[in-house]
């Protein structure tokens, strides 16, 4: 935290980190994307996180509240058929399987 | 609304979408990340919206004041004003039944038995990191390291950018605002690293983090006397994983979600228990903080420059303050005179000085010298109070009690947390430069999938982050 060094004037010191501000510069040779692939993650993320995680998504829309009325009751009826949907090719189990698994280790 | 959640997740997709897609109109966008960033405090408490929004408002005409105003002298008055109303809130809402109480236990001690009055307040989330935000501007704008920002939506989003909004990095007004002055460029968004810093800030905080403290912190933390020095030691070594896990969670967290949005944010943990000396450690742990402790406290003090004695006051002072700013209780203040004396005697045995040089095993002793000191006070800042960590220390004395936590999971836990503690900075890097192949649709497809899987492996339920409370 404090520099050994001479300091600097009272009235110049935040000049020490802009010094040293170059150091805590995180992934500096980082590559930088234009927006349509960023905006391709995102929805890819959404998307793979919806297919693998329908049980999560069902369990979110059941918990918001009620005076959301037919905003909620139209998205538990979405996120559960989606649940349905993912449970009859087998994605749910991804979710369950990993947890299931931890719990198991957690017991031991 | 916490990170590791879908409400954020859907939230963040809301914001990124609206954010961008006005990306042409810098107005506009700010105006969205000011909206979303107000929503994402409301969501806490809404009645600390007005709280927020007076803070910026403060700040706002303070450097306007100090800025337009060629007048040392009035400068210095409305500098003073600013920084006293900062800390004037700060103070009211963290400290004000902490000094009560302490008032009217000194009071009882001296026989005077009339009392003050508690007002039991609720202690706004984030209140520390956003007070810092407004006084290290306003003292920037008189330093003239930065200009005043005539436009207040300027400073509404620096003061309340919600990354970073409640359990920081503390942001300099010299980093954040030149990238709102200027529209976002669209082709610079630093996407494959903010993926990658979300992704392992989520598993350092729902597995490694919350299940320390479930399947053993909390347990230990909440009555030592009924533990014996194994579970002990197990719980302090728990202890300085979970918070390092915790803490540096949030801060990759809100540097990859900023990242998204276009903003870079500068790191604030740099592998802190390799530390070879306490004032290596402080160059290494919540860096945003010990910077700016450095820079408006330790330097106006006066530093280096007055003398031996002079430093290691202003060294202790610095610490002491340090202490108090992470809780209005004693355990934090003991917390902050153990860091503030252990520095000041590193300083005065000449540790420091070319560390570098020594050999291998010594700069490993000192190293675990270093850790285990940092445990030690990290007993007193997890415990309740006082007492609690009194306890907790006399319980190293029950060698006869047999170890109950030390199992499979944990023990694995403990290594996974110290193995990524100890993974270098760079290596970040690396792994963003291993997947550049991908596409990043794909990347972004991995990362969801792996939010799924690391949701799955913690333990049920969300718990707070630890820096939430300061």
């Amino acid at each position: 935290m404090i520099d050994d060094g001479p300091d600097p004037q009272a009235d110049g010191a935040s000049s020490v980190f802009a010094r040293h501000r170059h150091e805590l510069e995180i992934g500096p040779t980082a590559r930088p994307y234009r927006l349509r692939p960023v905006w391709l993650a995102c929805i890819g993320g959404g998307v793979a996180g919806a297919l693998v995680g329908s049980a999560e998504l069902a369990r979110w829309a059941f918990d918001l509240p009620l005076w959301l009325g037919p905003l909620r009751a139209g998205l538990v009826a979405a996120t559960a058929a989606w649940h349905d949907a993912m449970q009859a090719v087998g994605l749910d189990g991804v979710h369950a399987a990993v947890r299931a698994g931890f719990q198991a280790l957690a017991a031991l | 609304m916490l990170f590791p959640t879908l409400d954020f997740g859907l939230f963040f997709l809301l914001v990124f979408a609206l954010a961008w897609g006005l990306k042409d109109w810098n107005t506009g966008r700010k105006l969205i990340l000011v909206a979303a960033s107000y929503a994402f405090y409301a969501y806490w408490d809404w009645r600390f919206c007005g709280l927020l929004l007076a803070s910026s408002l403060i700040n706002h005409a303070a450097g306007m004041a100090i800025g337009n105003s060629p007048d040392r002298r009035f400068r210095k008055q409305i500098l003073t004003l600013a920084i006293a109303a900062n800390l004037g809130i700060l103070g009211f809402f963290k400290y004000y039944d902490f000094f009560i109480l302490s008032l009217n236990d000194l009071a009882f001690q001296l026989g005077i038995e009339r009392e003050l009055p508690f007002l039991e307040i609720i202690l706004p989330v984030g209140i520390s990191f956003f007070t810092f935000q407004g006084i290290s501007y306003v003292v920037d704008v008189y330093r003239r390291d930065v200009r005043p920002q005539a436009s207040l939506l300027n400073l509404l989003l620096y003061i309340s950018f919600f990354p970073q909004l409640v359990a920081g990095p503390i942001v300099r007004a010299s980093v954040f605002m030149p990238q709102i002055e200027q529209p976002p460029r669209a082709d610079r968004i630093l996407a494959g690293l903010g993926l990658i810093l979300i992704t392992i800030g989520l598993f350092k905080k729902m597995v490694v983090a919350n299940y320390l403290a479930t399947e053993m912190v909390d347990w230990i933390f909440l009555d030592p006397y009924f533990y014996g020095t194994g579970d002990l030691l197990l719980g302090v070594y728990g202890y300085a994983i979970q918070i390092y896990c915790d803490f540096s969670a949030y801060s990759d967290i809100a540097i990859g979600v900023a990242a998204l949005l276009g903003f870079r944010f500068q790191k604030n943990f740099d592998q802190p228990y390799k530390a070879e000396s306490l004032r290596d450690f402080w160059r290494r742990w919540h860096i945003s903080l010990s910077t700016w402790l450095r820079d408006y406290l330790y330097i106006p003090l006066g530093g280096s420059k007055g003398g031996r004695w002079a430093t290691r006051r202003n060294l202790f002072l610095t610490m002491l303050l340090g202490g108090l700013w992470h809780g209005a209780a004693w355990n934090f203040v003991l917390w902050g005179v153990l860091h503030g004396a252990g520095l000041v005697v590193e300083r005065a045995l000449g540790w420091t000085r070319q560390a570098a040089k020594r050999p291998l095993w010594r700069r490993a002793l000192a190293g675990l010298i270093v850790f285990h000191f940092v445990c030690l006070t990290w007993i007193f800042f997890r415990s309740a109070d006082l007492d609690g960590a009194i306890e907790y220390l006399l319980g190293f004395a029950r060698f006869d009690q047999p170890v109950e936590f030390a199992t499979p999971l944990v023990l694995s836990l403990l290594a996974i947390g110290f193995a990524m503690h100890l993974i270098p900075g760079d290596t970040i890097d690396r792994v963003e430069r291993a997947l550049r192949p991908v596409p990043l649709w794909l990347q972004g497809a991995l990362c969801g999938i792996a939010i799924v899987v690391i949701d799955a492996m913690g333990p049920e339920g969300v718990a707070p982050f630890i820096y939430f409370q300061f």
